[in-house]
């Protein structure tokens, strides 16, 4: 069962992955792609989980209670951000391309360049 | 000037914003200015961290936190030579390739300035970091800025596909860098790349957690420096980007993704996973000779001419990673000279290639740059290639070598081949494009000096890259403060004499006869008539096939990252053991 | 490559690219029992070291600054880029905001969307500061905050009309504002520099910890990114927004092929 936290990660991995892969739809490949970074977030914050410990922060509690991993969870916020960006840019690319050809579908995208 | 390190990344950022700020507002004249002076400054910031760091390696911890009980809580930058070096080549390309936006880009107020400015901070970062995850910050600032200036001209829409592509196979390279990242912190519990060496050296034989972290970040630094089978998004998005946007693909972004895998390879597995140093340099040299070769012999075939520049691009990027992959000493230093001369030789033929319109000088600088790119010596491009040749031989993988010599006839041959086609097709004098004929000459010629003057200095440099223990203990053996920096003893100071004479990473007079037959070899290719050059590039099924793949579907991209991913992760597993 | 080609390599080298990464994450310290980590130390330390209670804020503008610098210009340069691929081009035009729909009268906005976006806007916007400002003290910091007041906006933008959007702000101003907090962070890092420390050290007053002015130049700084980020993505939001609604192709046609060509919608 302790395993479990990682197994979700790799399966969210791949899962997102075969999203983009057999997409029918821009933004659903976009979403995939946020899929795929969520396995990061399981990933890095199962890797800083302490049983027993409570959130990082000191105001109520005493210093030196135990506590989980603080830096997992700021890089975590890193991720959180660099994700959401790139997605608003690959959906402002999906906005115009659907204003240039009236269709989301990425098939049809690359056969317009054979 | 001990606090020099943060200024490559911190000037250009926020010159950025103040360009951002000042939108509208400055007129174009003073934009192009302002942006240019930025990039200058950043070369010549750069150019005095290199001098330093020939001396000693300079190191800084942010905000002044220096390891505590043993542990490294802060971010450090450590400046060696070949870090410096990065800096740079990247500022040099990328004020050229600001020089360009005048005259090859729609003014679009200061937004575009203040994109590349921060690529260019986000690669200084990358270059000068001693932080895994800072590493990974900074890689991906740069693949943003890059994405917006991908897609910004929105009306084309092959330009939009082609960012798109980037955008997604990019990220799905940052997230298995991250991946591995998180998993190296767990067994490490640091994220400095000194201490994750010395930790992970200290635990033994690498075990399954350290063979699938190695893969993973091996993968995620491959994917951005675009070798096969990581490679479509490039291709797409290098045919169809602005010109200096292409030159930021040719000069920064692949050169960095090799970097990055020699530089987390050394710093961070190099003392774990030495033992099994053959079957990752097997691995390596195998990806990068198979992207030189598929590449090249693509390039030949391929259609219009930005579409052969992308090729060239992945196939000499094939190149640089078998320089790294020799891992050694000399195969660094034979990297650090031939990524040089093959930046200026790239750039060169871009604004070759951007001067089209029936212009003779175009087609010279496209002959000269092909010739450059076979690896004419004394062109740092040339010496460099033999470099690689001497390195790759001496480490046992002498078959390498030849494949290397035909994939760079191939692509020195497509490029002369669209120079000659644009003489012969040339209706005379076409005025105009002063800056890019100027810019191309200049750039060729910094590559003959560049090949004069760096051999003796790159071999020092690529010997103290690989020297993983005189790095753990500059930054961890009681690392000081950059305020101290001047004061580190002298010990670890100077470059111990011990190291001895090492050989100059130049030409010996076998690899001259290599380089200048191989050019020899590339003009004639070009100069044969259509159908004989068909047989020779073996079209038919396969050629055909092999275009039908690179037809510029995201889905095919990501599906080939899986693939590769997946064969490199049961090879290295089967092979370290 | 087919679509049936393309799926079966896919399945294939997911099911061995899914075995390796559990086979790899196999080998890391069972959940719950990590080992004593650089965090965990962190954890101990830095309450003292820095007067601050939110360990995670600490380590994102103290300990870890630089990275978070980063972050900023990764959020900045996406703005920008947004900003770019989504300007009009040559042959559209702003117009009046209207609805796709042709010839259908646009319902107005119901009053229970109304009252509860102009009921929620002041105190989403009260929020987004509060959580600004007690960043180093309780979850939170810039990020978070910035967010929030954006969606303050966008509740405005849902109680009325796109248009009212306009009488709030000027986007000029909102770019303004937006390089201004990214340009803080970096000089708040120099100015660590000037008093002769590296860059980037926490060299303001250190305060009484779990009071709101304490832990130094984290205030600050949590100060600057909140800006920045509660402008960003206004711009974000406005940018989008502008595109769906007010940007359209320059009228070539006459009304009625134009109204006949908006119907195939």
């Amino acid at each position: 069962m302790t395993f479990l936290p990682y197994a979700v990660a790799a399966w969210l991995f791949v899962i997102g992955l075969y999203g983009i892969v057999t997409s029918r739809d821009l933004v659903h490949q976009i979403i995939c792609l946020s899929v795929v970074q969520s396995s990061t977030y399981v990933l890095l914050l199962a890797i800083g989980f302490r049983t027993g410990g409570a959130a990082p922060i000191f105001i109520d509690i005493p210093v030196g209670r135990a506590a989980v991993d603080p830096v997992v969870q700021a890089l975590c916020l890193t991720d959180v951000v660099v994700g959401a960006t790139v997605s608003a840019l690959l959906l402002a690319i999906a906005v115009q391309i659907h204003k240039r050809t009236g269709s989301l579908d990425p098939e049809r995208l690359r056969e317009s360049f054979g | 000037m001990a606090s020099l390190p943060p200024f490559p990344v911190a000037v250009p950022l926020i010159v950025a914003a103040g360009l951002l700020a000042l939108n509208g507002v400055l007129p174009r004249r003073v934009v192009d200015a302002v942006a240019l002076v930025t990039g200058v400054t950043v070369v010549i910031v750069a150019a005095v961290l290199l001098h330093q760091a020939g001396g000693h390696t300079v190191i800084t911890w942010f905000g002044g936190w220096t390891p505590q009980h043993g542990t490294t809580i802060g971010v450090s930058f450590v400046v060696d030579q070949i870090g410096a070096g990065g800096v740079v080549l990247a500022g040099v390309v990328i004020t050229v390739a600001l020089a360009m936006t005048r005259r090859t880009v729609d003014p679009e107020g200061t937004l575009v300035h203040a994109l590349l400015l921060v690529v260019l901070g986000g690669a200084a970062g990358f270059c000068l970091t001693g932080d895994l995850f800072n590493m990974f910050v900074f890689f991906e600032l740069m693949a943003v800025a890059t994405i917006g200036l991908a897609a910004y001209q929105s009306d084309d829409l092959a330009a939009l596909r082609g960012a798109l592509n980037f955008a997604i196979t990019n990220s799905i390279g940052a997230f298995a860098v991250l991946s591995g990242i998180a998993l190296l912190y767990g067994r490490t519990g640091t994220l400095n790349l000194a201490q994750i060496g010395r930790r992970l050296a200290a635990s033994g034989n690498p075990d399954r957690l350290v063979i699938v972290a190695f893969t993973l970040i091996l993968v995620g630094f491959l994917i951005k420096a675009a070798v096969v089978p990581f490679h479509f998004w490039l291709i797409d998005a290098a045919s169809s980007a602005p010109l200096p946007l292409a030159m930021v693909f040719a000069g920064v972004l692949d050169l960095l993704g090799v970097y990055g895998v020699a530089r987390v390879y050394w710093t961070c597995f190099g003392g774990d996973l030495r033992p099994h140093a053959a079957a990752i340099r097997t691995v390596l040299i195998v990806v990068g000779s198979v992207s030189a070769i598929l590449a090249g012999g693509l390039s030949m075939n391929a259609h219009q001419p930005r579409r052969m520049v992308a090729f060239v691009m992945v196939s000499h990027t094939g190149i640089l990673l078998v320089a790294v992959g020799v891992l050694s000493g000399p195969g660094v230093a034979a990297f650090a000279v031939y990524a040089v001369g093959d930046s200026f030789a790239k750039l060169a033929l871009l604004c070759g290639v951007g001067l089209l319109g029936g212009s003779r000088r175009a087609g010279w600088l496209i002959v000269a740059s092909g010739v450059a790119l076979a690896g004419l010596p004394p062109l740092a491009t040339g010496v460099g290639k033999a470099a690689i040749d001497t390195a790759a031989t001496r480490a046992g993988a002498g078959w390498a070598v030849p494949i290397l010599v035909l994939a760079s006839v191939l692509t020195g041959s497509a490029a002369i081949r669209v120079g000659l086609d644009t003489l012969r097709s040339a209706s005379g004098r076409v005025a105009g494009g002063g800056v890019l004929w100027t810019a191309g000459g200049s750039l060729l010629s910094a590559s003959l000096a560049a090949g004069l003057l760096l051999p003796g200095w790159a071999a020092r440099a690529g010997q103290r890259f690989v020297d993983v223990g005189r790095y753990q203990a500059l930054v961890l053996g009681g690392g000081p403060s950059s305020v101290a920096v001047g004061r580190v003893p002298a010990v670890v100071g100077r470059v111990p004499a011990v190291v001895g004479r090492v050989p100059a990473a130049g030409l010996t007079s076998g690899g001259t006869v290599v380089d200048l037959s191989a050019v020899a070899v590339a003009i004639l290719l070009a100069a044969l008539p259509d159908s004989a050059r068909r047989v020779v590039a073996g079209k038919g099924r396969m050629g055909a096939t092999l275009r039908a793949l690179h037809s510029g579907s995201i889905a095919d991209s990501a599906v080939w990252v899986t693939v590769g991913t997946a064969l490199i992760g049961v090879v290295l597993a089967a092979s370290i053991r | 490559m087919t679509r049936r080609t393309r799926t079966a390599m896919f399945l294939g080298s997911a099911a061995v690219l899914g075995a390796f990464l559990l086979w790899g994450f196999s080998g890391l310290p069972s959940f719950g029992h990590g080992l004593i980590s650089a965090g965990e130390m962190l954890n101990r330390v830095s309450v003292a070291q820095r007067h601050i209670t939110d360990v995670v804020t600490a380590v994102n503008f103290d300990y870890r600054g630089i990275d978070t610098m980063g972050e900023e210009f990764i959020f900045f340069a996406a703005v920008v880029g947004v900003a770019l691929i989504m300007r009009p081009q040559p042959g559209e035009g702003a117009r009046h905001v209207e609805d796709y729909a042709f010839g259908r009268a646009v319902p107005p906005t119901s009053d229970a969307v109304r009252v509860l976006g102009l009921g929620l806007a002041a105190p989403t916007v009260l929020f987004a500061l509060y959580v600004v400002a007690h960043g180093h003290l309780t979850p939170g910091g810039g990020f978070q905050g910035g967010v929030i007041l954006a969606t303050g906006v966008l509740l405005i933008y849902l109680a009325g009309e796109f248009d009212h959007l306009h009488g709030l702000y000027g986007e000029a101003a909102v770019e303004r504002a937006e390089a201004a907090g990214a340009a803080a962070y970096v000089a708040i890092g120099f100015l660590a520099l000037v008093s002769g420390s590296a860059f980037m050290t926490n060299v303001w007053p250190l305060g009484t910890t779990g009071h709101l002015v304490s832990a130094g130049s984290v205030p600050l700084i949590n100060t600057a990114v909140g800006v920045e980020v509660g402008a960003g993505f206004v711009l974000l939001l406005n940018t989008f927004l502008r595109q769906a609604l007010v940007i359209r192709p320059e009228p070539t046609r006459t009304p009625l092929e134009e109204a006949l060509n908006r119907s195939r919608w």
